[in-house]
């Protein structure tokens, strides 16, 4: 029993965890805290910006994780982003609610949406589920677009307000570090904790298997319904800070376009694994910075690498050897 | 006393052909049943009935009293009622043990939250869980695989893991769907011996679809007949080898048997 450590996905009640996985998951959770709070280090702004933009990605992409592991991609996953930007930046600057209610409200609406919306099509399966949560992105868009009286329309919202939390303002680039860098670290440790628990063990396998799953007493139904309005509160407090950290929001910086980036990011960094949306979000985040260079080719970089990625790594950069050694996840 | 399993005036109709049609039989406390018939009799679609897996254009399928039709499988499983199917299912990417597991995930009954944080409780519930699994697993004869990735696994040790998923998760009455179905005689022999165990230790009630006579004649005590969705004869199986309308449905015309 080699394989038990943090990240592991085996067995809920480890016989006896060897210390070499012991070690190893140490030495992962130490290299995760050192890579937290280098950025604070930093003198230049812009890694700074890069970092807060990193572990916000990988809080939404931990989200995402969580709604592909029940076996259903969604592609709306901007929109609950959207959700909760807007409804917590409306909620603060119309009704002066302050941050932290606004946050929740926010989250709240964005997990009220997932469930009512998941109710109705998460019979649905493959390809059409995915159809469906690219028109739902959709209508969610051009809804904020022509609801211009509240949400400004494709002028947006700007001068948002920034995060305050016990009274201080999170108004520069360092103190916002101080909340990302945090909740990226739990929404890791929430899906390494949950992925051990028998719930989780049930998600995997209706992600594996739904009609085992099914005939084994496991709801498929309410398993996915859980997941995809755990996922996409997830992300609905990954919009609500990257309001507050950007400071303007508009209908585009919700578009399906970002749904993709999530999916990519996931997909790069790897679906099965606990360390999949991080690993994605450090590669994914900076690469278009890498070829700013060559801003005519960026995107044919941007494209070969995710060929190139997914021809020979198709379970993801997580499922290198090293990777596994560190994340004590098996192949 | 009353039947375990009562099915009555069972029937699905997919478009213009009735699949299964006016099927009535009952299963009793600590039976084994066989369902037989030529392929394409209805056999499995009458499985996937009593299991709502598929919805049942008419009838009523009662287990212990209580109608089952209308609920989803999963409900049915919880009620006591568990399935194996035809092709081995299993968890491919998951560990022999996780698989049997999974099955018990159901009957755990403990809240997200106290399994998250592991508190005595959940703890305690996991522990028991963990020992009716390594009971199974010794049943099933997969305690030596049991760290094994199910996906690399013998055929013939799928096919047991199925049955033990299904064991975890505590049935009073076990459907089997085709068990035997691509063993060879060896692994076919083994498994016969495996469900008398599984039966004699869990005091289950079993019913079964098959193909192989040897393995139906040998086990079941009672055999129900199905060609073209409609039972033609039920008993015995000394009853039903030598039913004439049995006979007639396996082999064609009653003279080229004689012939």
């Amino acid at each position: 029993m080699t394989r038990h450590s943090i990240f592991t996905l085996a067995g809920p009640s480890p016989g006896g965890a060897a210390t070499h996985s012991r070690g190893a998951s140490a030495v992962a959770w130490l290299l995760l805290a050192a890579l937290a709070i280098m950025p604070l280090g930093f003198s230049s702004a812009f890694y700074v910006h890069l970092a807060i933009l990193i572990c916000l990605n990988i809080f939404i992409v931990s989200g995402l994780a969580l709604v592909t592991r029940t076996g259903q991609l969604s592609l709306c996953h901007a929109a609950f982003i959207g959700i909760g930007a807007y409804v917590s930046v409306l909620s603060e600057m119309r009704l002066g609610l302050p941050f932290l209610a606004a946050a929740a409200l926010g989250t709240a609406a964005a997990a009220l949406t997932a469930y009512l919306l998941g109710s109705a099509i998460l019979r649905l399966r493959g390809v059409y589920f995915v159809l469906i949560t690219f028109a739902f992105g959709e209508l969610f868009r051009l809804f904020m677009l022509d609801a211009a009286t509240v949400t400004g329309g494709a002028n947006g919202i700007a001068k948002i307000p920034a995060a305050s939390l016990l009274g201080y303002a999170l108004d520069t680039r360092k103190l916002f570090y101080c909340l990302a860098a945090p909740l990226a670290l739990a929404s890791i440790g929430f899906l390494a904790a949950f992925f051990r628990t028998a719930k989780g063990h049930a998600l995997d396998a209706v992600g594996e298997n739904p009609g085992l799953a099914e005939s084994s007493g496991i709801s498929v139904r309410k398993s996915q319904l859980f997941a995809f309005t755990v996922g996409s509160g997830m992300a609905g407090l990954g919009g609500v800070l990257l309001s507050r950290y950007v400071g303007y929001i508009s209908p585009e910086s919700f578009s399906a376009q970002v749904s993709i980036a999530a999916i990519i990011m996931l997909v790069v960094g790897g679906r099965t694994s606990i360390a999949g949306p991080l690993i994605g979000a450090l590669i994914m985040t900076p690469l278009p910075e890498l070829f700013r260079g060559a801003v005519q080719s960026q995107n044919i970089f941007y494209g070969v690498t995710l060929i190139l990625i997914l021809r020979f790594l198709p379970k993801g950069i997580a499922s290198l050897g090293l990777m596994r050694r560190l994340t004590g996840e098996r192949p | 006393m009353t039947a375990l399993l009562q099915v009555r005036d069972l029937s699905k109709t997919f478009g213009g052909l009735k699949a299964v049609r006016d099927l009535s039989f009952d299963v009793h406390e600590g039976e084994i049943v066989g369902l037989i018939g030529p392929n394409g009799a209805g056999k499995s679609t009458a499985f996937n009935l009593i299991t709502c897996t598929h919805p049942a254009t008419s009838g009523s399928v009662r287990f212990d009293g209580r109608e089952l039709l209308g609920l989803t499988p999963s409900q049915v499983v919880q009620h006591g009622l568990a399935r194996t199917f035809q092709s081995a299912s299993v968890y491919g990417n998951a560990t022999v043990r996780e698989n049997v597991f999974r099955g018990a995930i159901s009957k755990l009954g403990t809240p997200l939250l106290s399994q998250l944080f592991g508190t005595p409780s959940s703890r305690r519930r996991l522990s028991e869980i963990d020992a009716e699994i390594d009971e199974i697993l010794d049943i099933a004869g997969l305690s030596e695989v049991r760290d094994l990735m199910a996906g690399g696994l013998a055929y013939g040790y799928q096919k047991r893991l199925g049955v033990a998923i299904g064991l975890a998760t505590r049935p009073r009455l076990l459907l089997l769907d085709e068990p035997a179905a691509g063993l060879n005689p060896e692994e076919c022999a083994e498994f016969g011996r495996f469900l008398q165990r599984v039966r004699s230790h869990y005091r289950l009630t079993l019913l079964f679809v098959e193909h192989h006579m040897a393995l139906v004649m040998g086990t079941c005590e009672r055999i129900v007949v199905l060609v073209q969705g409609q039972k033609i004869a039920e008993g015995a199986p000394d009853e039903i080898r030598a039913n004439p309308a049995v006979i007639e449905a396996y082999l064609g015309e009653t003279e080229h048997v004689s012939a």
